[in-house]
Protein backbone atom coordinates (compact mmCIF):
# COMPACT_ATOMS: atom_id res chain seq x y z
CA UNK A 1 0.00 0.00 0.00
CA UNK A 2 1.34 3.53 -0.94
CA UNK A 3 2.30 5.75 1.78
CA UNK A 4 0.54 9.12 1.76
CA UNK A 5 3.60 11.01 0.81
CA UNK A 6 3.76 8.84 -2.66
CA UNK A 7 -0.02 9.48 -2.93
CA UNK A 8 0.63 13.28 -2.74
CA UNK A 9 3.74 12.86 -5.44
CA UNK A 10 1.07 10.97 -7.68
CA UNK A 11 -1.33 14.15 -7.32
CA UNK A 12 1.76 16.46 -8.15
CA UNK A 13 2.64 14.41 -11.14
CA UNK A 14 -1.00 15.37 -12.27
CA UNK A 15 -2.47 11.69 -11.50
CA UNK A 16 -5.07 12.82 -9.46
CA UNK A 17 -6.98 10.49 -9.01
CA UNK A 18 -4.35 9.02 -6.35
CA UNK A 19 -6.39 11.65 -4.62
CA UNK A 20 -9.40 9.70 -4.21
CA UNK A 21 -7.45 7.04 -2.09
CA UNK A 22 -6.08 9.94 0.41
CA UNK A 23 -10.05 10.57 0.51
CA UNK A 24 -11.37 7.23 1.13
CA UNK A 25 -8.11 7.23 3.63
CA UNK A 26 -9.13 10.22 5.56
CA UNK A 27 -12.60 10.74 4.65
CA UNK A 28 -14.91 9.05 7.26
CA UNK A 29 -12.11 9.79 10.35
CA UNK A 30 -12.38 13.79 8.84
CA UNK A 31 -16.20 13.65 8.74
CA UNK A 32 -16.38 11.81 11.90
CA UNK A 33 -14.21 15.22 12.99
CA UNK A 34 -16.73 17.39 11.43
CA UNK A 35 -20.07 15.73 12.59
CA UNK A 36 -19.27 15.59 15.81
CA UNK A 37 -17.57 19.27 16.40
CA UNK A 38 -19.93 20.91 14.26
CA UNK A 39 -23.34 20.62 16.12
CA UNK A 40 -23.85 16.55 15.19
CA UNK A 41 -25.44 17.73 11.48
CA UNK A 42 -24.43 15.14 8.74
CA UNK A 43 -25.26 17.42 6.14
CA UNK A 44 -22.94 20.32 7.84
CA UNK A 45 -20.43 17.31 8.43
CA UNK A 46 -20.62 15.88 4.51
CA UNK A 47 -20.19 19.85 3.23
CA UNK A 48 -17.45 20.63 5.91
CA UNK A 49 -15.37 17.48 4.78
CA UNK A 50 -15.69 18.21 1.00
CA UNK A 51 -14.67 21.41 1.66
CA UNK A 52 -11.62 20.51 4.00
CA UNK A 53 -10.27 18.38 1.03
CA UNK A 54 -11.23 20.66 -1.46
CA UNK A 55 -8.66 23.08 0.27
CA UNK A 56 -6.38 20.49 0.67
CA UNK A 57 -6.33 19.79 -3.30
CA UNK A 58 -6.05 23.77 -4.08
CA UNK A 59 -3.05 24.05 -1.32
CA UNK A 60 -1.54 20.42 -2.05
CA UNK A 61 1.90 22.62 -3.50
CA UNK A 62 2.44 23.57 -0.04
CA UNK A 63 2.58 20.29 1.60
CA UNK A 64 5.94 19.06 2.19
CA UNK A 65 6.58 16.27 1.06
CA UNK A 66 7.94 14.00 4.03
CA UNK A 67 5.87 15.31 6.58
CA UNK A 68 2.71 13.73 7.76
CA UNK A 69 -0.02 14.39 5.62
CA UNK A 70 -2.35 13.12 8.00
CA UNK A 71 -1.50 16.18 10.33
CA UNK A 72 -1.34 18.89 7.96
CA UNK A 73 -5.02 17.69 6.34
CA UNK A 74 -5.75 17.58 10.20
CA UNK A 75 -4.89 21.01 10.71
CA UNK A 76 -6.78 22.06 7.43
CA UNK A 77 -9.83 20.83 9.33
CA UNK A 78 -9.19 22.26 12.42
CA UNK A 79 -9.14 25.84 11.13
CA UNK A 80 -12.46 24.96 9.09
CA UNK A 81 -13.76 23.68 11.94
CA UNK A 82 -12.76 27.45 13.66
CA UNK A 83 -14.22 29.12 10.90
CA UNK A 84 -17.45 26.98 10.81
CA UNK A 85 -18.19 27.80 14.68
CA UNK A 86 -16.90 31.63 14.29
CA UNK A 87 -19.43 32.41 11.25
CA UNK A 88 -22.56 30.49 12.98
CA UNK A 89 -21.50 32.72 16.41
CA UNK A 90 -25.10 34.32 16.85
CA UNK A 91 -25.03 37.91 16.84
CA UNK A 92 -28.04 38.68 18.55
CA UNK A 93 -29.55 37.50 21.57
CA UNK A 94 -28.78 33.95 22.71
CA UNK A 95 -31.32 31.25 21.37
CA UNK A 96 -33.10 28.16 22.94
CA UNK A 97 -30.50 25.59 23.97
CA UNK A 98 -30.31 22.73 21.70
CA UNK A 99 -31.79 19.86 22.09
CA UNK A 100 -30.40 17.36 24.48
CA UNK A 101 -30.84 14.53 21.53
CA UNK A 102 -28.69 15.47 19.19
CA UNK A 103 -30.56 15.22 15.55
CA UNK A 104 -31.08 11.72 14.02
CA UNK A 105 -27.98 11.00 11.88
CA UNK A 106 -28.67 7.27 9.75
CA UNK A 107 -25.60 5.83 11.03
CA UNK A 108 -26.23 6.31 14.30
CA UNK A 109 -29.43 4.19 14.96
CA UNK A 110 -27.25 1.52 16.10
CA UNK A 111 -27.62 1.37 19.61
CA UNK A 112 -24.13 -0.18 20.01
CA UNK A 113 -22.44 3.56 18.18
CA UNK A 114 -24.59 5.63 20.05
CA UNK A 115 -23.29 3.99 23.14
CA UNK A 116 -20.04 4.29 22.86
CA UNK A 117 -20.56 7.84 21.40
CA UNK A 118 -22.29 9.16 24.80
CA UNK A 119 -19.06 7.55 26.69
CA UNK A 120 -16.84 9.73 24.14
CA UNK A 121 -18.87 12.62 25.34
CA UNK A 122 -17.14 12.39 28.78
CA UNK A 123 -13.57 12.12 27.76
CA UNK A 124 -11.62 15.63 28.01
CA UNK A 125 -11.39 17.30 24.74
CA UNK A 126 -8.31 16.14 24.13
CA UNK A 127 -8.57 12.61 25.46
CA UNK A 128 -11.34 12.42 22.36
CA UNK A 129 -8.88 13.73 20.00
CA UNK A 130 -6.35 11.19 21.20
CA UNK A 131 -8.88 8.63 20.53
CA UNK A 132 -10.31 9.62 17.44
CA UNK A 133 -6.68 9.95 15.73
CA UNK A 134 -5.94 6.14 16.80
CA UNK A 135 -9.28 4.26 15.96
CA UNK A 136 -10.76 6.68 12.99
CA UNK A 137 -7.63 8.42 11.74
CA UNK A 138 -5.81 4.83 11.78
CA UNK A 139 -2.55 6.72 13.92
CA UNK A 140 -0.10 4.57 15.94
CA UNK A 141 0.86 6.42 19.30
CA UNK A 142 3.86 7.92 17.80
CA UNK A 143 1.73 9.21 14.95
CA UNK A 144 -0.97 10.79 17.28
CA UNK A 145 1.72 11.90 19.24
CA UNK A 146 3.34 13.45 16.19
CA UNK A 147 -0.26 15.24 14.48
CA UNK A 148 -0.72 16.76 17.83
CA UNK A 149 2.51 17.87 18.71
CA UNK A 150 2.61 16.03 22.21
CA UNK A 151 5.10 14.08 23.75
CA UNK A 152 4.71 9.99 23.73
CA UNK A 153 4.10 9.65 27.59
CA UNK A 154 1.47 12.57 27.23
CA UNK A 155 -0.59 10.49 24.78
CA UNK A 156 -0.06 7.47 26.39
CA UNK A 157 -1.64 8.58 29.36
CA UNK A 158 -4.58 9.96 27.84
CA UNK A 159 -5.25 7.06 25.97
CA UNK A 160 -5.25 5.21 29.01
CA UNK A 161 -7.60 7.43 30.94
CA UNK A 162 -10.30 7.54 27.96
CA UNK A 163 -9.81 3.63 27.84
CA UNK A 164 -10.30 3.76 31.18
CA UNK A 165 -13.69 5.84 31.20
CA UNK A 166 -14.76 3.94 28.27
CA UNK A 167 -14.70 0.97 30.00
CA UNK A 168 -16.23 1.91 33.08
CA UNK A 169 -18.87 3.43 31.16
CA UNK A 170 -19.81 0.26 28.68
CA UNK A 171 -19.40 -1.86 31.69
CA UNK A 172 -21.47 -0.23 33.77
CA UNK A 173 -24.36 -0.26 30.98
CA UNK A 174 -23.31 -4.31 30.67
CA UNK A 175 -22.56 -2.92 27.26
CA UNK A 176 -19.00 -5.12 27.76
CA UNK B 1 -12.26 -1.54 38.68
CA UNK B 2 -9.11 -3.35 40.35
CA UNK B 3 -9.44 -6.84 41.37
CA UNK B 4 -8.49 -6.77 45.28
CA UNK B 5 -7.43 -10.75 45.03
CA UNK B 6 -4.29 -9.28 43.17
CA UNK B 7 -1.96 -6.14 43.81
CA UNK B 8 -0.63 -5.61 40.58
CA UNK B 9 -3.49 -5.97 38.50
CA UNK B 10 -4.19 -2.33 38.21
CA UNK B 11 -1.22 -1.94 37.22
CA UNK B 12 -1.13 -4.56 35.00
CA UNK B 13 -4.75 -2.89 33.50
CA UNK B 14 -3.17 0.53 32.96
CA UNK B 15 -0.80 -0.73 31.45
CA UNK B 16 -2.87 -2.76 28.90
CA UNK B 17 -5.09 0.04 28.35
CA UNK B 18 -2.28 2.11 27.28
CA UNK B 19 -0.76 -0.38 24.89
CA UNK B 20 -1.17 0.07 21.29
CA UNK B 21 -3.09 -2.60 21.41
CA UNK B 22 -4.41 -3.46 24.69
CA UNK B 23 -5.15 -7.63 23.16
CA UNK B 24 -1.35 -7.79 22.93
CA UNK B 25 0.78 -8.38 25.89
CA UNK B 26 3.67 -7.25 23.88
CA UNK B 27 3.91 -3.87 25.92
CA UNK B 28 3.86 -5.91 28.91
CA UNK B 29 7.39 -6.69 30.59
CA UNK B 30 8.51 -10.42 31.11
CA UNK B 31 7.97 -10.55 34.33
CA UNK B 32 4.40 -9.14 33.99
CA UNK B 33 3.80 -11.75 31.42
CA UNK B 34 5.11 -14.99 33.88
CA UNK B 35 3.13 -13.14 36.57
CA UNK B 36 -0.20 -12.70 34.07
CA UNK B 37 0.51 -16.57 32.96
CA UNK B 38 -0.69 -17.62 36.71
CA UNK B 39 -2.83 -14.96 37.98
CA UNK B 40 -6.15 -15.19 37.23
CA UNK B 41 -7.55 -12.26 38.49
CA UNK B 42 -5.20 -10.20 36.56
CA UNK B 43 -6.12 -12.33 33.17
CA UNK B 44 -9.66 -11.43 33.85
CA UNK B 45 -7.97 -7.58 33.74
CA UNK B 46 -6.77 -8.51 30.77
CA UNK B 47 -9.99 -10.22 28.96
CA UNK B 48 -11.96 -6.60 29.98
CA UNK B 49 -8.70 -4.70 28.32
CA UNK B 50 -8.88 -7.47 25.26
CA UNK B 51 -12.86 -7.38 25.62
CA UNK B 52 -13.70 -3.48 25.57
CA UNK B 53 -10.62 -3.42 22.32
CA UNK B 54 -12.81 -5.54 20.41
CA UNK B 55 -15.42 -3.25 20.69
CA UNK B 56 -13.60 0.17 19.72
CA UNK B 57 -12.74 -1.46 16.88
CA UNK B 58 -15.53 -2.58 16.27
CA UNK B 59 -17.09 0.69 16.69
CA UNK B 60 -14.49 2.21 14.54
CA UNK B 61 -14.67 -0.07 11.74
CA UNK B 62 -18.51 1.12 11.98
CA UNK B 63 -17.79 4.97 11.68
CA UNK B 64 -15.54 4.15 8.59
CA UNK B 65 -18.46 2.36 7.10
CA UNK B 66 -21.20 5.44 7.84
CA UNK B 67 -19.35 8.32 7.42
CA UNK B 68 -17.64 7.50 4.09
CA UNK B 69 -17.78 11.07 2.51
CA UNK B 70 -19.82 11.69 -0.94
CA UNK B 71 -17.78 11.14 -3.71
CA UNK B 72 -14.66 13.87 -3.93
CA UNK B 73 -15.43 15.23 -7.38
CA UNK B 74 -11.54 16.80 -8.11
CA UNK B 75 -11.19 20.40 -9.68
CA UNK B 76 -9.24 20.93 -12.72
CA UNK B 77 -6.34 18.41 -13.16
CA UNK B 78 -4.08 20.97 -13.57
CA UNK B 79 -4.97 22.92 -10.22
CA UNK B 80 -2.51 21.33 -8.05
CA UNK B 81 0.30 20.83 -10.44
CA UNK B 82 3.91 21.77 -9.47
CA UNK B 83 4.97 24.68 -10.60
CA UNK B 84 4.97 28.52 -9.94
CA UNK B 85 1.70 29.94 -7.97
CA UNK B 86 -0.85 31.26 -9.99
CA UNK B 87 -0.93 34.52 -10.04
CA UNK B 88 -4.43 36.59 -9.05
CA UNK B 89 -6.88 36.49 -10.67
CA UNK B 90 -10.72 36.83 -10.18
CA UNK B 91 -10.92 33.05 -9.20
CA UNK B 92 -14.37 31.39 -10.90
CA UNK B 93 -16.60 28.37 -10.18
CA UNK B 94 -17.99 25.56 -12.26
CA UNK B 95 -21.26 24.10 -10.41
CA UNK B 96 -21.22 20.35 -11.73
CA UNK B 97 -24.00 19.46 -9.54
CA UNK B 98 -26.68 22.36 -10.66
CA UNK B 99 -25.84 21.60 -14.10
CA UNK B 100 -26.26 17.85 -13.64
CA UNK B 101 -29.05 18.03 -11.28
CA UNK B 102 -30.99 21.83 -12.38
CA UNK B 103 -31.79 20.14 -15.93
CA UNK B 104 -33.37 17.11 -14.66
CA UNK B 105 -35.45 18.76 -12.12
CA UNK B 106 -35.95 21.53 -15.11
CA UNK B 107 -37.75 18.32 -16.94
CA UNK B 108 -39.30 16.89 -14.42
CA UNK B 109 -40.86 20.57 -13.48
CA UNK B 110 -42.25 20.50 -17.12
CA UNK B 111 -43.23 17.01 -17.24
CA UNK B 112 -45.63 17.68 -13.94
CA UNK B 113 -46.84 21.51 -15.36
CA UNK B 114 -47.85 20.17 -18.86
CA UNK B 115 -51.20 19.21 -18.69
CA UNK B 116 -51.55 22.71 -17.23
CA UNK B 117 -49.46 24.18 -20.76
CA UNK B 118 -51.36 22.04 -22.93
CA UNK B 119 -54.68 23.94 -21.81
CA UNK B 120 -55.54 26.32 -23.61
CA UNK B 121 -56.37 29.52 -21.29
CA UNK B 122 -58.98 32.10 -22.50
CA UNK B 123 -56.98 35.05 -23.19
CA UNK B 124 -53.78 33.40 -23.22
CA UNK B 125 -52.87 34.91 -26.86
CA UNK B 126 -53.14 38.03 -25.76
CA UNK B 127 -51.17 37.64 -22.94
CA UNK B 128 -47.60 39.27 -22.50
CA UNK B 129 -44.65 36.95 -22.82
CA UNK B 130 -44.18 37.16 -18.74
CA UNK B 131 -44.88 33.35 -18.30
CA UNK B 132 -44.38 31.27 -15.02
CA UNK B 133 -40.71 30.61 -15.65
CA UNK B 134 -40.58 27.54 -13.80
CA UNK B 135 -42.81 26.03 -16.35
CA UNK B 136 -40.08 27.41 -19.93
CA UNK B 137 -37.00 25.90 -20.56
CA UNK B 138 -35.86 26.16 -17.21
CA UNK B 139 -32.17 25.24 -18.39
CA UNK B 140 -31.78 28.85 -19.24
CA UNK B 141 -31.65 31.85 -17.37
CA UNK B 142 -34.03 34.50 -17.84
CA UNK B 143 -35.20 37.98 -17.22
CA UNK B 144 -38.76 37.45 -14.99
CA UNK B 145 -39.48 41.24 -14.58
CA UNK B 146 -38.28 44.00 -16.06
CA UNK B 147 -35.56 44.06 -19.71
CA UNK B 148 -31.76 43.64 -20.17
CA UNK B 149 -29.93 44.72 -23.01
CA UNK B 150 -27.20 42.96 -25.09
CA UNK B 151 -23.77 45.55 -24.99
CA UNK B 152 -25.01 46.34 -28.75
CA UNK B 153 -28.45 47.54 -27.74
CA UNK B 154 -30.33 44.39 -28.61
CA UNK B 155 -33.12 44.13 -25.67
CA UNK B 156 -33.83 40.81 -23.89
CA UNK B 157 -37.40 41.30 -22.68
CA UNK B 158 -39.48 39.70 -20.17
CA UNK B 159 -39.60 35.99 -20.25
CA UNK B 160 -36.55 35.64 -22.72
CA UNK B 161 -33.96 33.58 -22.20
CA UNK B 162 -30.21 35.07 -21.58
CA UNK B 163 -28.29 32.89 -24.32
CA UNK B 164 -24.34 32.84 -24.42
CA UNK B 165 -22.62 33.04 -21.54
CA UNK B 166 -20.02 34.81 -22.81
CA UNK B 167 -22.25 37.20 -23.59
CA UNK B 168 -21.99 40.68 -22.04
CA UNK B 169 -25.61 42.14 -20.52
CA UNK B 170 -26.57 45.42 -18.69
CA UNK B 171 -29.40 46.05 -16.79
CA UNK B 172 -30.80 49.66 -17.25
CA UNK B 173 -33.06 49.85 -14.33
CA UNK B 174 -34.34 47.25 -12.28
CA UNK B 175 -34.90 43.94 -13.57
CA UNK B 176 -35.02 40.17 -12.32
CA UNK B 177 -33.87 36.90 -13.29
CA UNK B 178 -34.81 33.74 -12.62
CA UNK B 179 -32.15 31.28 -12.75
CA UNK B 180 -33.10 27.29 -13.02
CA UNK B 181 -31.94 26.21 -9.97
CA UNK B 182 -34.62 28.39 -8.34
CA UNK B 183 -32.37 31.11 -7.28
CA UNK B 184 -33.64 35.38 -8.34
CA UNK B 185 -31.39 37.92 -9.06
CA UNK B 186 -32.57 41.48 -8.50
CA UNK B 187 -30.57 43.74 -10.37
CA UNK B 188 -30.10 47.51 -10.66
CA UNK B 189 -27.34 49.21 -13.03
CA UNK B 190 -25.47 45.98 -13.41
CA UNK B 191 -23.39 44.81 -15.91
CA UNK B 192 -23.28 40.89 -15.92
CA UNK B 193 -22.90 37.43 -17.37
CA UNK B 194 -25.23 34.43 -16.58
CA UNK B 195 -25.15 31.21 -16.55
CA UNK B 196 -26.74 28.39 -14.87
CA UNK B 197 -24.61 28.63 -11.51
CA UNK B 198 -24.08 31.70 -11.14
CA UNK B 199 -23.60 35.33 -12.70
CA UNK B 200 -20.16 37.07 -12.97
CA UNK B 201 -21.18 40.75 -11.61
CA UNK B 202 -18.60 43.50 -13.91
CA UNK B 203 -20.44 46.45 -12.19
CA UNK B 204 -23.55 47.71 -10.46
CA UNK B 205 -26.25 46.19 -7.92
CA UNK B 206 -27.30 42.84 -7.26
CA UNK B 207 -29.93 41.47 -4.65
CA UNK B 208 -29.21 37.51 -4.79
CA UNK B 209 -32.15 35.09 -3.17
CA UNK B 210 -30.45 31.66 -3.08
CA UNK B 211 -33.42 28.73 -2.31
CA UNK B 212 -32.91 27.08 1.08
CA UNK B 213 -32.20 23.55 -0.27
CA UNK B 214 -29.46 21.95 -1.83
CA UNK B 215 -28.34 24.44 -4.44
CA UNK B 216 -25.05 26.08 -5.34
CA UNK B 217 -25.09 29.28 -6.91
CA UNK B 218 -22.30 31.47 -7.45
CA UNK B 219 -21.30 35.27 -7.67
CA UNK B 220 -18.15 36.16 -9.68
CA UNK B 221 -16.96 40.15 -8.87
CA UNK B 222 -13.31 41.57 -10.48
CA UNK B 223 -11.80 40.68 -6.68
CA UNK B 224 -13.70 38.08 -5.57
CA UNK B 225 -15.57 35.01 -6.11
CA UNK B 226 -19.41 34.35 -3.53
CA UNK B 227 -20.15 30.62 -2.99
CA UNK B 228 -23.63 30.70 -1.46
CA UNK B 229 -26.23 28.39 -0.17
CA UNK B 230 -29.51 28.72 0.98
CA UNK B 231 -29.34 32.83 1.39
CA UNK B 232 -30.29 35.93 1.02
CA UNK B 233 -27.54 39.09 0.70
CA UNK B 234 -26.74 41.99 -1.80
CA UNK B 235 -23.13 42.77 -4.11
CA UNK B 236 -22.42 45.75 -5.27
CA UNK B 237 -19.38 46.23 -7.61
CA UNK B 238 -17.65 49.51 -8.25
CA UNK B 239 -16.42 51.06 -11.50
CA UNK B 240 -12.80 49.83 -10.41
CA UNK B 241 -13.95 46.38 -9.08
CA UNK B 242 -14.51 47.17 -5.53
CA UNK B 243 -17.46 45.21 -4.27
CA UNK B 244 -19.34 45.40 -1.10
CA UNK B 245 -21.38 42.62 0.21
CA UNK B 246 -23.95 42.33 2.96
CA UNK B 247 -25.62 39.85 4.28
CA UNK B 248 -29.79 39.23 4.91
CA UNK B 249 -29.66 35.73 5.99
CA UNK B 250 -27.70 32.27 5.49
CA UNK B 251 -23.94 32.10 5.05
CA UNK B 252 -21.41 32.58 2.23
CA UNK B 253 -17.76 31.74 1.57
CA UNK B 254 -15.67 34.35 0.01
CA UNK B 255 -12.73 33.58 -2.18
CA UNK B 256 -10.47 36.93 -2.73
CA UNK B 257 -8.31 37.36 -5.81
CA UNK B 258 -5.75 37.01 -3.37
CA UNK B 259 -6.96 33.61 -2.59
CA UNK B 260 -8.30 33.84 0.81
CA UNK B 261 -11.04 33.38 1.84
CA UNK B 262 -13.89 34.49 4.29
CA UNK B 263 -17.13 33.51 5.79
CA UNK B 264 -20.00 36.17 5.73
CA UNK B 265 -23.10 35.03 8.02
CA UNK B 266 -26.13 36.85 8.28
CA UNK B 267 -26.39 40.59 9.36
CA UNK B 268 -22.68 40.51 8.56
CA UNK B 269 -21.09 43.19 5.30
CA UNK B 270 -17.63 44.05 3.97
CA UNK B 271 -15.80 45.05 1.47
CA UNK B 272 -13.31 43.67 -1.36
CA UNK B 273 -11.45 46.77 -2.29
CA UNK B 274 -9.68 46.82 -6.11
CA UNK B 275 -6.88 45.20 -4.50
CA UNK B 276 -8.27 42.56 -2.79
CA UNK B 277 -7.77 43.23 0.75
CA UNK B 278 -10.84 42.37 3.07
CA UNK B 279 -12.35 44.48 4.96
CA UNK B 280 -15.33 43.03 7.27
CA UNK B 281 -18.26 45.66 8.68
CA UNK B 282 -17.62 48.18 5.95
CA UNK B 283 -19.95 49.02 2.67
CA UNK B 284 -17.45 51.34 1.26
CA UNK B 285 -18.69 51.04 -2.83
CA UNK B 286 -20.86 54.02 -4.26
CA UNK B 287 -24.22 53.51 -5.41
CA UNK B 288 -24.41 52.48 -8.96
CA UNK B 289 -25.67 55.40 -11.28
CA UNK B 290 -25.34 54.48 -14.79
CA UNK B 291 -24.29 51.10 -16.47
CA UNK B 292 -20.94 50.48 -17.06
CA UNK B 293 -18.99 51.68 -19.76
CA UNK B 294 -20.36 51.55 -23.70
CA UNK B 295 -16.84 50.01 -24.69
CA UNK B 296 -17.31 46.08 -24.21
CA UNK B 297 -15.07 44.68 -21.51
CA UNK B 298 -12.76 41.99 -22.25
CA UNK B 299 -14.87 38.61 -22.09
CA UNK B 300 -14.72 36.53 -19.22
CA UNK B 301 -14.66 32.40 -19.46
CA UNK B 302 -17.99 30.66 -19.59
CA UNK B 303 -18.51 28.12 -17.40
CA UNK B 304 -16.86 25.85 -18.61
CA UNK B 305 -13.29 27.27 -18.68
CA UNK B 306 -14.61 28.90 -15.13
CA UNK B 307 -14.04 25.48 -13.34
CA UNK B 308 -10.12 25.32 -14.58
CA UNK B 309 -9.31 28.00 -12.81
CA UNK B 310 -10.70 27.58 -8.85
CA UNK B 311 -12.26 24.17 -8.59
CA UNK B 312 -15.46 23.28 -7.84
CA UNK B 313 -15.77 24.46 -4.36
CA UNK B 314 -19.19 22.30 -2.95
CA UNK B 315 -19.19 19.56 -5.12
CA UNK B 316 -21.54 16.57 -4.98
Amino acid sequence: MWDDNQLVQEVLAGRTAAFQELVARYGPGAQYYFWSRCGENRETAEDLTQEAFLRAFRSLRTYQIGSSFRKWFRTICHHLAIDHAQSRRPSGPPGPPPPAVPPACPARLAVQRQIIEEALRLLTPRQREVFELKYLWDATVEEVAQTLDLPVGTVKTDLTQARRRLLEVLEEKGNL
Amino acid sequence: MTDPACPQTEALLTRLLGAEDPRASSDLTAAARAHLEVCPACQRAAARAAALEERLQGFAAEIKTAERPRPFRLPAPAAPAAGPARPAEPATFSFPWALVWGPALALLAGLLAWPFLATPRPGAAGRSSVEPLTLAVATDVRVAVGAVRRLDGRPVKAGEALTGANDLFQCLGLARLQFPNGTTVALQGATFQAFPGGLVLKQGRIEVDVPKQRTVFAVTTPVAVLGIRGTRFTVQVAADGTTGIRMDSGLISVTTVRNEEYPLAAGQSATITAEGVWRPGVIAVAEPSAPAAASRPEPLPGPSATGSAAGVLLNE
